[in-house]
């Protein structure tokens, strides 16, 4: 049993601690706010990109892309995100997990880490990587995100590998996150039923956003035929630059989100750690108390007990 | 008309103005009140905002120009006003 000292050693040693992650916390705090304003920054730039897209993609119907082609799959490639520094909970590790079931029953594959926690656990796991990938970062600018879809774009089209994923924590709130395996390559053709359930929910805020005759027009029949464009230099062009630019913004805006994912992640594991360390303190003050008790019994008992001896 | 001006990380510019020129793909053109519902890929090069009589030049690396009921939006990878 632990002496009295000890447990006074201990309940000193905590506030030291619940201070360093109360300072955690506000750090993070601070960073999720940064992080999140990046993240909201880009959404306009990516809305209309989408919209963009839906107008090309519906206006001319036989428009195809190389990004676009599926093929037998011999190759996966998996980009995996997670944070820089650990103590932010289950973050990195639910994420690891995902990915170890991403590649269950898929035996052709490289993965490429992003942020320190995935690659030394990619490395660690003694997963096949692919070339020049070392220097990677997860610091999430649009000239680093660019950098790394343009060789996944190019890997794609030469035919080095035949699928690329993105597993990222998805942000639902400040409590969730839910690590998710997204298709990045072949992109995503729409479906068209998907595209008129996109195009009814997007009019309802493209008639908030632009108050036009053209957001009732599309209300009233999302798949019919739109604006009539003039696209120069022609369609197929315009729909050629608009592809990689969709895969890269989309990139860039996972990086953006797992980082304002890991940020509230952090802030969450240290505000509970916080929690943690007060109500140690009180349970550490019991039970010191309680030895404390003990040991002026003890010593009663022994005095009362020896004047009995002399006493007989 | 309005104009917006985005780029992947920002909104460069967003207000009122009286026309504006790109550099198109095929071809540098300007874009005035009413002009046709028009879609263009855009290389790098000067974007011209003109308000009153005033006008103010950007520089722009890629992207593409959306323009219909007089709401332009160009979308480029970078855009920064020219000191």
């Amino acid at each position: 049993m632990p002496s009295i000292k000890d447990y006074r050693l201990r309940i000193k040693s905590l506030p030291n601690t619940s201070k360093i992650t109360s300072a955690m916390k506000m750090v993070s705090a601070a960073r999720l706010r940064r992080a999140q304003d990046a993240y909201s920054r880009t959404r306009p730039y990516y809305e209309k990109m989408q919209e963009l897209m839906e107008q090309v993609t519906a206006s001319f119907q036989d428009l195809d892309h190389p990004l676009m082609k599926a093929r037998e799959v011999k190759k996966t490639r998996y980009y995996v995100l997670a944070s820089d520094r650990g103590l932010c909970g289950s973050f990195n590790n639910n994420l690891l997990k995902a990915f170890v079931r991403a590649l269950e029953g898929n035996n052709s594959f490289e993965a490429v880490g992003l942020g320190r926690r995935a690659k030394d656990f990619i490395i660690r796991g003694k997963y096949a990587v692919p070339k020049n990938t070392d220097a990677l970062s997860n610091v999430a600018t649009f000239a680093s995100a660019t950098e790394i879809a343009q060789t996944a774009i190019q890997d794609f089209i030469s035919g080095e590998v035949d699928q690329v994923f993105l597993v990222y924590n998805r942000y639902n709130s400040v409590l969730s996150q839910t690590p998710v395996t997204v298709q990045l390559l072949p992109f995503p053709r729409p479906t068209k039923g998907a595209k008129d359930e996109k195009g009814k929910a997007k009019s309802g805020s493209a008639a908030s956003a632009t108050g036009n005759s053209h957001a009732g027009s599309a209300a009233g029949n999302a798949s019919g035929p739109k604006l009539d464009y003039i696209v120069e230099p022609n369609p197929a062009e315009v729909f050629n630059a608009l592809l990689p630019q969709l895969v890269t913004i989309q990139f860039f805006r996972s990086l953006l989100e797992n980082a304002v994912g890991e940020h509230t992640a952090r802030m969450t594991a240290m505000d509970a750690a916080t929690k943690n360390t007060k109500e140690l303190i009180g349970s550490l003050t019991l039970k010191m108390n309680r030895a404390r008790q003990a040991a002026i019994t003890k010593e009663l008992i022994e005095i009362v007990s020896g004047a009995e001896a002399l006493k007989g | 008309m309005k104009l917006q001006i985005l780029t992947p990380d920002k909104s460069v510019f967003d207000g009122e103005v009286d026309g504006f020129s790109v550099p198109g793909a095929a071809g540098p053109f300007q874009v005035l009140k009413d002009h046709a519902p028009i879609l263009s890929s855009l290389v790098s090069g000067e974007l011209r905002i003109q308000i009153g009589m005033k006008e103010t030049f950007y520089t722009v690396s890629g992207g593409f120009v959306e323009f219909h009921a007089n709401q332009g939006v160009v979308l480029a990878e970078s855009a920064g006003e020219k000191g």
